[in-house]
C-alpha cells in the first residue's frame, strides 16, 4: 500500500458533490485517472496535493497522514496543476531557482546543480534564459515538469497535462513523464484514453466524484473480450440503435455513414461484427454502467 | 455597441460592493469635514464676529479640491479597472475577436468609469450642501447658501480634473495593461505639482499645476477675509489657461493611446521591441539517459526558513526595483527633493543653509508620503503576486512554510523602504555638495532616516501586508490603507487624543542642532514600539489566516488558521502581546500623569475666571516692581528648574493701595509671601491668580517685599513642563509672579488718557534693577540680563552672577547652553555671540548687523544704553524669531543657519540683528504707552530704520528688494486678517503685516519726500521727549502730531493717507510716446481711501527713465491732481523703459501696468 484514500468526501458551497465517499489505493508506478470533464478528478488531485481540504475522509501516503501533516507531504510532492501561469519576464533558470528555494534547497550550488539537471531532463536547457511567460504550450508544460522534479518527488500528481498539446509535444511530454515515473508514484489524470494506454500500469475511471472502476489497462480489455461489436449504420438510425443497444461510441466513416460500437455479451444481430476491445470501450462501459 | 458596453460596465460596477464603499467614504468625509469645520463639535463662540465662512465659494472650492485630490485614487480603481479586468481575466483574447469597434469599446469603458467617479464627486458636493444646512452650526462660520460656489468648484475644477487625469490613467492602463501604472501616474502628477511649486514662482505655478489649485491661489492671493467670504473665484486668466493646458496634455495622451490601441492579445509594449524572426524548429527528442538525480540537500529546519525568507525576499525585492515604474518614481522623488530644498536654500526670500537637519525636515514629509504610497501599492502587488500570475497552485504545493512566504513579502517591502531612504540620504548629501556645504552629519542622517522615520514606515509595511492579505481586491486594499492613513488625523479632529488609539501617529519631531530631538525622542520611540508590537500582532493574524490552495470557505479558513497556530506562532503572539500591553500601559500611565484639560475645558475655566474675577479688572492701581533678586537653578539633565526670588514693590501712585493682585506662572508651582500682613481673599488655583487684602494699606512711596519660590510642574514622558532643555534652555520672565489684573490687554485707543499711564510691555513695572545668580550644568554657560559680575563653580555646577548697572525694562530672558562665544570690542562696546559650536556661518553677518545698527542709531538718535550687546542662540524648537531683552538679543537657531553667502538674496542674519539692536532705541529707550498703535512706535520705526541701515550697507538696489518684500508682506498679510484692518496708527499687537510691512512703506515714503535727515531729526526730537521716562508714555498720536508739526503742507497728505487711513493706489500707463527729446506719458492715477475712491487730491508721483541695461537715467517727480493725466517730460536720450513709481512709494496691489518698454 502506497497511497490510500478512504471515504473522501467534498461538497462545494454551491452544492456540487465533487468527491463522493471515495476509496482508492494507488501503488508505485504510473496511475491513470480517467474521467470526463467535471468528474471530480481535479478536486481529488488538489485534495491529495494539499491544496484543498475535504469535508471528511483520510489520505495516507506511505507514513504521512496527508490531511494532518501537509508539510511532510509537500516535501515529497511534485504537483502540476491543470493550468498555471508564471511571473512575467522571468527566465526559466531564475524561476526554477526560485522554486528550488521554495522546495527547501538552501545551498546556492545545490540549486544550480539541480536546476541544470531538470532543465536537461525536460530538454529546456537551450531556452533556459528565455522568459517562461513567452514559452509555447508544450515548453510550458515541460517547465511544469521541471519545477515539479526539483525536490525529487516521491508522489507526482499531474492534472490533464496533455490537454492542448500537439501530437509531437504530447509524445515528448509523455516520454519525460515515463522516465521519471518508474521509481515513484505518479497520478496522471486525463480524459484522453490514449494517454493512459500508452503510459499507465494502473488506472481508474472516475465520474461524479466516485471511482467507477479500478483496473489495469491490459486486464481491462481482457474482461470484455468478445463483447464489443461494430457496424456501419445510416446517420438517421442512430437514435433507434441507442434505444435498443448499449452504444458505446460512434464515428463517421468516409461515406458519411456512422460506425458504432456496441457492448453486448452476444452478437446483437447479423450486421454486427466482432471487434477487438480497446481501452476506450472500457472507459465508456464504465461511464454508461454507472 | 457603445451603449451596450457602457451599460454593461455600469451594471457590473453597480453590483460591486466596493463602489458603494467609495461612495459612502467620500460623502462621509465631505459631510463630516463641513460640520466639523463649522464648529458643530466645538463650544459655541461668544462673539458674533464673522469668521472664515465654511460655505463661501472660496472655501467650498478649497475643500472640494482637497477631496478631489483624494478622489484621484478612484481613477485607477474604477476607470483603470474597467479595462484592466478584461486583461486580468483574459477575456480580452475572446472579446477582441468580436466585431466591436475600437471607439465603442474604449469610449464605452472610459465613460462608464468616468460617470461613476463623477457620481461620487457629485454626491460629495451634495453631502457638503446637506452639511451646511445641519442645525447647530456656528452662525459665525456659515454664510448664506450659494449654489454657484459648488457648481463652480465641481464644473471648473473637480470634474475637469477627474476627466483629465482619468483620461491619462485610462490611457496608461490600456497601454501597459498594468493597473499599478495607473497609481504610479497619480503619484507622478503629485510630484509635478510639488516640483512646479518649488521650481517656479507666480503665474508659472498657476499654469502648470495639474490640479488647478495654484491657479486659484494665484488669483486670490491678495483677497482679504471679506473677499474670501463673498466673492466667486475668477475663472478667467490663470484658471482658464491652466484648465486649457491640462485639457491639451491629457487629450494628447489619450489620443496617442487611442491611435496605438489595437485589439491584440499581447500588450503594445511588446510591439516596441524588435521582433525576433528566428523560426522555431523543434529539436528532435533527445533520449533521456541520465535520470539519476544529483545529490542535493533539502533542509526544512526552522533556521533555514529564515534564510528562505531572505532569499525569497530578494526575488520579491528585485521584481519591485526592476520595474521602470520604480525608477520613474525615484527620479521624480529626487527631483522633488532637489527643488524643495533648493527653494529653501536659494529661492525663497529668506534663504537658509542646507544643514542636515533642514534637509531632513523640509522634504521629509513629501518623501515619506511617496514611500508610504509605494508601500501600499507594492505590498498589494506582492501579496497577490502568485494569485495574479496564476502561479499560486505551484507555489502552494511546495514545502515552503507560510512564515517564509509571508516574511519574504514583508522583508521585500522593508528593503524597498530602506532603499528609498538611502536614496533620500544620498540626494541630501548631493544637495549639500552642490551648495558647497560640507558639514555632513552622517550620524544624524542615519539616525533620523533609519530610526526615526523607518520605525514608522516599518509599522505601515506590516499593516499594509496585513490589510492586503485579508482583502483580496488589491485596489480596495490600497484605498482602505489610504483612508486609514488620512483618517488618523481625522480621529484627532474629533477629539481622540490618546496615543493608544491613534495608529502609528506621532507629531513630527523638530530637530535642533542645540537640543537634538529633546525630550520628545524617548516618548516617540515608546509610541513607535507600542505600534510596532501592534503591527506584529496584525502580521501574526495575517500569518494565521494565510491560506494556500484554492479559495476556501470561511469555516475552512478558521480551521486552517487553527492549524497555523503552531507553538512558534503562539510564542510570537505572546511576546508581541506582552510588548504591546507593557508599552501600552506605560503610555497610558504617562498620559494619566498629565491630566491635561482639553482645550474646551481650558477655555471654560478661563471663561469662568473672566466672569468671576471681572470685578478685579477695575483695580488698576497696583504697586510697581522696582527691584528684582533671583536665584535660578537650571537642571538641564532632568529638565527642571528652581527659582527663589524677591521683588521690591513700591506704591508709585498718589493713592493708598489695599488690594494686591498676583498672577503666577501657569505651568509652574509657585509659593509666595509678602512682607506685610495680609490675607488671601480670593484665589483661582487653575488660572493661578490670587487676590490679597493688605491689613494696612500701602501708602504712596511705601514699599513691600514679595518673596517666592518656584519650580516647574513635574515632567512626564510626553510633556516637558519646564522651559529647561538639555541644551539651549531659553525662558522669559512670564513664568515669574506678575502683579495686577493680567487680562487687561492693550485694547485702549491712543486717545484714551488713561492709556498713557501704562507701560506697553509690563504693566507692573516701569523699570527695574535686577540681580541674578544663575546656576547650571558644569559644561553649560548660563546668561541673565545685565553684566556678569562673578563666576564660580560649586557642587560640580557652574554659577554666574549678573547685575544691571542701570534700570531696565522688565522684559527678561534667561539662557543656558553649551555655547561657544565669539567676542569683539567695537567702539567700547563688548559684542558677544553665544552660539552652537557648528553655527559659525553667520557670525560675521551678525556682527556686521550689530555694528551697522550701532553706528546708524548712535549717529542719529544718541548713545546706546549698555556697554555690551550679546546675541544668544536658542533652539529652533522654541521659535524662529529674535527678540531684544535688556542687553541680550535672544536669537533663534534658524537665524544662525541662514544662508548669508547667497549674494542674490538679502542677508537675513544681518537684518535680524540690525533690527533687534535698533529696538534698543525704539522699544527700550522709548517705551510706548499701552494703546493701539504702540507697535507703530517700536516695530514700524525699527523696521523702517532697518531698511535704511540695509541701504547704507548693501546699496539702493538691495534696499528696494527689501522694500518690495515689505509690500508683499502687507498685501498678503492683510488677506489673513480676521478682523477689519485698522489704519496704521491704530495697529494692534500681532498685526505684523501692518506694523512691519505697511509701517516700513509709510515711513519710507514720508522720508523720501521729507528727506531722510529731516525725518530722523523729527524722530530724534520725539525720542528725546520720552527717552528713559516713566508715565506718561507716548502714543502713535503723539508721534503723528510731532511729524505733522514739522511736515510742510504739500506732504501732509502722506501722513493722512499712509498713517491715518487705509489707502491704495492704482497707476495705469495708457500710452507713452517719444518725440524730439520729449516723452509724453498718458496715465491714470486712482486713489482709494478707506474703500472710497478719492476724486480730489494733490499728490506726488515719480516717473523714472531707464536705459536698456535697466540703469536709471533720470527720475522726475510730478504733481498729480486728477485721475487722467498727460505729462510731457524732457530727456536727453530716448529711454528704453519708462516706469511710474520706480521706488515703490505707492501702495499698489498690482504693478504690472506701471511699465512701458520701447521696442
Amino acid at each position: 500500500m502506497n497511497l490510500s484514500i478512504n471515504n473522501l468526501t467534498k461538497t462545494y458551497s454551491n452544492g456540487t458533490k465533487a468527491i463522493d465517499n471515495l476509496n482508492l489505493i494507488i501503488d508505485k508506478g504510473m496511475f491513470g485517472l480517467l474521467g470526463p470533464n467535471g468528474a471530480g478528478k481535479s478536486s481529488l488531485m488538489r485534495t491529495i496535493a494539499t491544496l484543498q481540504s475535504p469535508d471528511s475522509g483520510s489520505i495516507q501516503f506511505q507514513d504521512i497522514n496527508v490531511l494532518k501533516d501537509q508539510m511532510s507531504l509537500r516535501r515529497v510532492l511534485g504537483y502540476l496543476p491543470q493550468s498555471f501561469g508564471v511571473y512575467q519576464k522571468v527566465s526559466a533558470v531564475h524561476l526554477l531557482d526560485y522554486f528550488a528555494i521554495l522546495k527547501g534547497i538552501s545551498s546556492k550550488k545545490d540549486r544550480a546543480l539541480i536546476v541544470q539537471h531538470v532543465l536537461e531532463l525536460t530538454n529546456l536547457y537551450d531556452v533556459r534564459k528565455k522568459h517562461v511567460s513567452g514559452y509555447s504550450g508544450g515548453m510550458k508544460q515541460r517547465f511544469g515538469i521541471a519545477q515539479l522534479l526539483l525536490n525529487n518527488p516521491k508522489l507526482i500528481i499531474v492534472d490533464e497535462p496533455t490537454a492542448g498539446l500537439d501530437p509531437e509535444e504530447r509524445n515528448r511530454f509523455l516520454n519525460v513523464l515515463r522516465e521519471v515515473g518508474n521509481e515513484n508514484t505518479v497520478i496522471f489524470s486525463t480524459h484522453i484514453v490514449e494517454d493512459v494506454k500508452e503510459l499507465c500500469t494502473d488506472m481508474a475511471i472516475m465520474n461524479g466524484g466516485r471511482i467507477l472502476q479500478k483496473t489495469k489497462p491490459s486486464e481491462a480489455t481482457n474482461t470484455i473480450k468478445n463483447s464489443i461489436w461494430t457496424t456501419a449504420i445510416d446517420k438517421s438510425d442512430l437514435q433507434s440503435m441507442t434505444d435498443t443497444y448499449q452504444v458505446l461510441s460512434s464515428s463517421y466513416n468516409e461515406d458519411n455513414s456512422l460506425s458504432i460500437r456496441v457492448f453486448s455479451k452476444e452478437r446483437p444481430n447479423e450486421q454486427f461484427k466482432n471487434a477487438i476491445p480497446n481501452l476506450e470501450d472500457v472507459y465508456f462501459i464504465a461511464l454508461k454502467n454507472y | 455597441m457603445f451603449r451596450n458596453i457602457f451599460w454593461y460596465e455600469l451594471k457590473y460596477w453597480l453590483k460591486k460592493p466596493s463602489i458603494y464603499l467609495y461612495l459612502i467614504v467620500f460623502t462621509g468625509i465631505a459631510f463630516l469635514s463641513v460640520i466639523g469645520t463649522a464648529g458643530l463639535f466645538d463650544p459655541v463662540p461668544t462673539s458674533k464676529k464673522i469668521e472664515r465662512l465654511v460655505n463661501s465659494p472660496f472655501e467650498v472650492n478649497y475643500m472640494l479640491q482637497y477631496f478631489g485630490k483624494l478622489m484621484l485614487f478612484l481613477l485607477p480603481a474604477i476607470i483603470g479597472a474597467t479595462i484592466y479586468k478584461d486583461y486580468k481575466n483574459n477575456t480580452h483574447s475572446v472579446l477582441y475577436s468580436y466585431p466591436i469597434k475600437k471607439s465603442d469599446y474604449l469610449y464605452g469603458k472610459f465613460f462608464s468609469g468616468l460617470l461613476l467617479v463623477f457620481i461620487i464627486a457629485f454626491c460629495a458636493g451634495l453631502a457638503m450642501i446637506a452639511a451646511e444646512h445641519v442645525p447647530g452650526l456656528h452662525e459665525t462660520k456659515i454664510g448664506t447658501f450659494n449654489i454657484y460656489g459648488y457648481l463652480q468648484a465641481l464644473f471648473i475644477f473637480i470634474l475637469p480634473n477627474l476627466l483629465f487625469h482619468g483620461a491619462i490613467v485610462f490611457a496608461v492602463v490600456t497601454y501597459f495593461r498594468n493597473i499599478y501604472v495607473g497609481f504610479v501616474v497619480l503619484i507622478i502628477l503629485f510630484f509635478i505639482q510639488n516640483i512646479t511649486e518649488n521650481m517656479f514662482s507666480g503665474q508659472l505655478i498657476a499654469l502648470l499645476d495639474p490640479f488647478g489649485q495654484n491657479a486659484v491661489i494665484y488669483e486670490t492671493q491678495l483677497w482679504p477675509l471679506h473677499d474670501k467670504n463673498n466673492l466667486m473665484i475668477p475663472v478667467l486668466g490663470a484658471v482658464l489657461y491652466n484648465r486649457l493646458i491640462w485639457l491639451t496634455i491629457s487629450s494628447i495622451i489619450f489620443i496617442y493611446t487611442y491611435k496605438k490601441f489595437a485589439f491584440e492579445e499581447l500588450p503594445i509594449t511588446s510591439l516596441l521591441k524588435k521582433k525576433t524572426n528566428k523560426n522555431k524548429t523543434k529539436q528532435p527528442i533527445k533520449r533521456l539517459l541520465n535520470l539519476s538525480f544529483p545529490k542535493v540537500e533539502y533542509d526544512f529546519s526552522k533556521k533555514e526558513q529564515l534564510k528562505y525568507s531572505w532569499l525569497l525576499s530578494n526575488v520579491n525585492f528585485l521584481t519591485i526595483i526592476k520595474s521602470w515604474m520604480f525608477y520613474i518614481i525615484i527620479a521624480f522623488g529626487i527631483l522633488a527633493l532637489l527643488f524643495a530644498v533648493g527653494k529653501v536654500t536659494n529661492n525663497s526670500e529668506m534663504t537658509i543653509l542646507p544643514v542636515t537637519n533642514i534637509i531632513l525636515t523640509i522634504p521629509a514629509f513629501f518623501f515619506t508620503t511617496i514611500i508610504m504610497l509605494l508601500t501600499f501599492i507594492y505590498s498589494g502587488m506582492l501579496v497577490h503576486k502568485d494569485q495574479n500570475s496564476s502561479m499560486n497552485q505551484l507555489v502552494d504545493a511546495t514545502p515552503i512554510s507560510n512564515f517564509a512566504l509571508l516574511a519574504s513579502k514583508v522583508i521585500a517591502i522593508i528593503k524597498m523602504q530602506a532603499l528609498l531612504l538611502l536614496v533620500m540620504m544620498l540626494s541630501g548629501i548631493i544637495i549639500q555638495i552642490y551648495n558647497n556645504f560640507y558639514h555632513f552629519e552622517i550620524g544624524l542622517y542615519l539616525f533620523h532616516l533609519f530610526i526615526v522615520q523607518f520605525s514608522g514606515l516599518v509599522i505601515w509595511a506590516l499593516a499594509s501586508i496585513f490589510v492586503h492579505s485579508i482583502i483580496r481586491n488589491t485596489y480596495l486594499g490600497i484605498f482602505i490603507l489610504l483612508l486609514g492613513w488620512f483618517g488618523i488625523s481625522g480621529l484627532k479632529e474629533i477629539g481622540i487624543k490618546t496615543r493608544l488609539l491613534l495608529f502609528n501617529f506621532s507629531e513630527p519631531m523638530q530637530y535642533s542642532d542645540l537640543n537634538g530631538y529633546g525630550h520628545l525622542l524617548q516618548s516617540y520611540l515608546l509610541v513607535k514600539f507600542y505600534w510596532l508590537a501592534f503591527a506584529f500582532l496584525l502580521i501574526i493574524i495575517a500569518y494565521l489566516i494565510w491560506h494556500r490552495g484554492i479559495n476556501e470557505s470561511f469555516k475552512e479558513r478558521i480551521i486552517s488558521s487553527k492549524q497555523n497556530l503552531t507553538k512558534g506562532a503562539k510564542i510570537a503572539l505572546g511576546i508581541s502581546l506582552i510588548g504591546f500591553l507593557i508599552s501600552g500601559f506605560s503610555i497610558y500611565s504617562e498620559e494619566q500623569k498629565s491630566v491635561e484639560l482639553s482645550s474646551k475645558e481650558r477655555n471654560k475655566a478661563f471663561a469662568k475666571f473672566e466672569t468671576d474675577y471681572a470685578k478685579y479688572a477695575t483695580i488698576e492701581n497696583q504697586p510697581k516692581i522696582t527691584d528684582i533678586n533671583l536665584n535660578i537653578d537650571i537642571y538641564p539633565e532632568s529638565n527642571t528648574l528652581n527659582i527663589i526670588g524677591n521683588y521690591t514693590l513700591v506704591n508709585t501712585s498718589k493713592k493708598a493701595i489695599d488690594t494686591l493682585l498676583v498672577k503666577t506662572g501657569f505651568d509652574e508651582t509657585t509659593d509666595f509671601s509678602i512682607s506685610k500682613p495680609s490675607k488671601i481673599i480670593d484665589e483661582d488655583a487653575y488660572v493661578k491668580f490670587s487676590v490679597l487684602k493688605l491689613k494696612n494699606s500701602l501708602l504712596p512711596n511705601d514699599s513691600l517685599q514679595l518673596s517666592f519660590t518656584l519650580k516647574n510642574k513635574e515632567n512626564t514622558l510626553f510633556e516637558n513642563n519646564s522651559n529647561v532643555l538639555n541644551n539651549g534652555t531659553f525662558f522669559k520672565n512670564d513664568i515669574l509672579p506678575r502683579i495686577g489684573y493680567f487680562l487687561n490687554s492693550s485694547n485702549k485707543s491712543p486717545t484714551d488718557s488713561t492709556a498713557k499711564n501704562k507701560h506697553y510691555y509690563s504693566q507692573d513695572s516701569d523699570a527695574i534693577n535686577l540681580k541674578t545668580v544663575i546656576s547650571t550644568l558644569k559644561n553649560q554657560t548660563a546668561i541673565a540680563p545685565g553684566y556678569l559680575v562673578k563666576h564660580w563653580k560649586e557642587n560640580d555646577r557652574n554659577y554666574f552672577e549678573f547685575e544691571t548697572d542701570s534700570k531696565i525694562k522688565n522684559s527678561l530672558s534667561f539662557s543656558s547652553g553649551d555655547f561657544e562665544i565669539e567676542k569683539e570690542i567695537y567702539k567700547g562696546i563688548n559684542l558677544e555671540i553665544y552660539h552652537n559650536k557648528n553655527h559659525k556661518y553667520n557670525l560675521k553677518s551678525m556682527k556686521d548687523g550689530l555694528k551697522a545698527a550701532l553706528n546708524y542709531n548712535t549717529k542719529y538718535f544718541g548713545d546706546y544704553q549698555f556697554s555690551e550687546a550679546r546675541i544668544v542662540e536658542f533652539p529652533i524648537t522654541e521659535g524662529t524669531y529674535a527678540s531684544v531683552m535688556a542687553n541680550s538679543i535672544p536669537t533663534s537657531e534658524m537665524r544662525f543657519i541662514a544662508n548669508s553667502t547667497n549674494h542674490d538674496k538679502f542677508d537675513i542674519s544681518f537684518y535680524t540683528i540690525a533690527h533687534e539692536l535698533t529696538h534698543q532705541w525704539w522699544g527700550n529707550q522709548l517705551v510706548p504707552a499701552d494703546a493701539f498703535g504702540a507697535i507703530m512706535l517700536s516695530e514700524s520705526i525699527t523696521e523702517y530704520l532697518s531698511l535704511k541701515i540695509f541701504e547704507q550697507q548693501f546699496g539702493k538696489e538691495k534696499a528696494l528688494e527689501f522694500l518690495k518684500i515689505q509690500h508683499e508682506r502687507y498685501l498678503k498679510g492683510r488677506t489673513g486678517e480676521t478682523n477689519s484692518e485698522p489704519p496704521l496708527y491704530l495697529v494692534k499687537s500681532g498685526q505684523q503685516y501692518l506694523a512691519y510691512g505697511k509701517g516700513t512703506i509709510a515711513f519710507n515714503t514720508l522720508s523720501h519726500y521729507l528727506g531722510k535727515e529731516k525725518l530722523h531729526q523729527i524722530l530724534k526730537e520725539f525720542l528725546n521727549d520720552y527717552k528713559f521716562k516713566y508715565a506718561p508714555y507716548p502714543t502713535s498720536i503723539d508721534l503723528l502730531n510731532t511729524i505733522k508739526k514739522h511736515t510742510p503742507e504739500p506732504f501732509q497728505y502722506i501722513v493722512k493717507d499712509y498713517f491715518e487711513n487705509i489707502t491704495f493706489h492704482e497707476v495705469k500707463l495708457n500710452s507713452v510716446a517719444y518725440d524730439d527729446n520729449t516723452v509724453e506719458i498718458d496715465f491714470k492715477y486712482l486713489k482709494n481711501t478707506n474703500d472710497y475712491s478719492v476724486k480730489t487730491f494733490n499728490d506726488f508721483l515719480e516717473i523714472g527713465f531707464f536705459d536698456e541695461k535697466n540703469k536709471l537715467l533720470k527720475i522726475e517727480t510730478i504733481g498729480v491732481k486728477s485721475i487722467e493725466n498727460k505729462v510731457k517730460l524732457k530727456t536727453k536720450n530716448k529711454p528704453s523703459k519708462v516706469v511710474i513709481d520706480p521706488n515703490f512709494l505707492l501702495i499698489e496691489k498690482s504693478i504690472e501696468d506701471n511699465y512701458y518698454e520701447f521696442n
